[in-house]
């Protein structure tokens, strides 16, 4: 069988996908290229279902549907107090930072989080300031950039055998075409398509372990007490259904704080709440964003702990050391070609969402060290 | 599944309506780029 015979059901999920998030690109072309406040902040027009969508498919990534939902195969089913922590500071980020950024951003003309801290805070420092907070941001998201774009080269070659070279420059090149040709305009209203997939995709992957076992009692009855191991090869027991037994808290609250507070100090999130319309849809992303981020954490924090339902003890002894395989062994033990499509199709979303805002940060630290917005 | 460990699945939930509670009952206003601040 050819490879594209082999690997349709992926590759027209796929197609579909990037046909889209094209398409949003070049729909907002002409709109993006009016303005400096057009491509950095889509001059603060944009619904607030969008932004909310988008902030949460930003701050969700691949890290969460593989690494967080996999993680919980060695943690168990407690690793979901992780979410609560992120929960938490959704709320805070939203109901302190929100409208603040929004009406203050607006006021100084301030596109960027750099040029931010000049116009508030305008003292001797403050163009220091400037400076220094763009150079931080520039080193620390060059690196989180990297990261998921080989994230996603890795699924690429794990799922359709794509070299992994060719799978970074194809993920780069098609988030930077979109990127570029629609700025901020495109970026939300693309990372809200992806926050619409990856909401999908988080409550198909929590049923898929419920279904494989037919259903909620029986899967819960194979995880209470499993002949599995642990990383250390002492037996799990109950270790999986009950209170850090697994991992202790102090790691969960270690994650916890430091993944979640990322939601009030990153600027791909912070950037966000520039580009909302009015008051009505700045309600609307307040009260959504931790709902769809909630829901969605429910559904993958603990699916690596559901995943031991499905796996035999060889099988587990494997993964409980590749904690970052065990969604893609879900989706093969499972074997439904239309789901896995599906699934992938969300997997590769999340890497996306968060690269293509990443791009946008990086391109606006070009802005921001060379001098003032001359709205101002 | 223990006590504490459903806990967290229902605590994000309830944040998640706490939440909807907080903003419902706050007032706020959005102001443009031209607006006199």
């Amino acid at each position: 069988m050819s490879w594209v015979g082999e690997h349709w059901p992926v590759l027209l999920a796929i197609a579909i996908y990037l046909g889209v998030c094209l398409g949003v690109g070049w729909y907002f072309q002409s709109r993006a290229s009016r303005g400096v406040s057009d491509y950095y902040v889509a001059k603060r027009s944009v619904p607030g279902w969008v932004v909310s969508l988008a902030f949460f498919s930003t701050f969700t990534s691949t890290n969460t549907y593989i690494g967080q939902a996999g993680e919980a195969f060695a943690a168990g089913l407690s690793w979901a107090w992780v979410g609560v922590f992120w929960t938490i500071f959704c709320m805070v980020s939203w109901l302190l930072l929100g409208p603040r950024l929004r009406n203050q951003t607006a006021g100084l003309h301030s596109v960027t989080v750099p040029d931010y801290f000049d116009y508030r805070y305008d003292s001797a420092l403050s163009k220091p300031t400037r400076i220094l907070s763009a150079l931080v941001i520039l080193f620390a998201t060059l690196w989180y950039m990297a990261g998921i774009a080989k994230g996603c080269a890795h699924l690429l070659d794990t799922v359709l055998g794509v070299p992994y070279a060719w799978g970074v420059l194809a993920i780069l090149g098609f988030t930077c075409l979109y990127t570029v040709m629609g700025g901020m305009y495109s970026v939300l209203w693309t990372d809200a398509i992806q926050g619409i997939v990856m909401f999908a995709v988080a409550l198909l992957m929590a049923a898929v372990p419920f279904l494989y076992a037919g259903g909620v009692g029986e899967l819960m009855t194979r995880i209470a007490n499993v002949d599995h191991v642990t990383a250390a090869g002492a037996p799990m027991g109950d270790g999986l259904v009950t209170f850090c037994s697994l991992v202790s808290f102090t790691y969960i609250l270690g994650i916890g704080l430091s993944v979640g507070m990322k939601q009030i100090s990153e600027p791909r999130c912070l950037v966000r709440f520039y580009s909302v319309d009015n008051a009505a849809g700045m309600r609307f992303a307040m009260i959504w964003t931790p709902v769809f981020l909630g829901v969605s954490l429910v559904c993958v924090m603990g699916l690596g702990a559901l995943v031991h339902g499905m796996a035999t003890a060889e099988e587990a002894a494997y993964l409980i050391h590749h904690t970052d395989e065990v969604v893609g062994f879900m989706l093969a033990k499972f074997d439904n070609e239309a789901v896995s499509a599906i699934c992938i199709t969300g997997l590769f979303a999340a890497g996306m969402s968060s690269l293509a805002s990443v791009m946008l940060i990086v391109a606006r630290r070009r802005w921001a060290t060379s001098g003032r917005c001359g709205g101002r | 599944m223990d006590f504490l460990t459903a806990a967290a699945y229902f605590a994000i939930l309830a944040l998640a309506l706490l939440n909807a509670w907080l903003v419902h009952r706050r007032k706020f206003v959005i102001r443009d780029e031209d607006d006199e601040q």
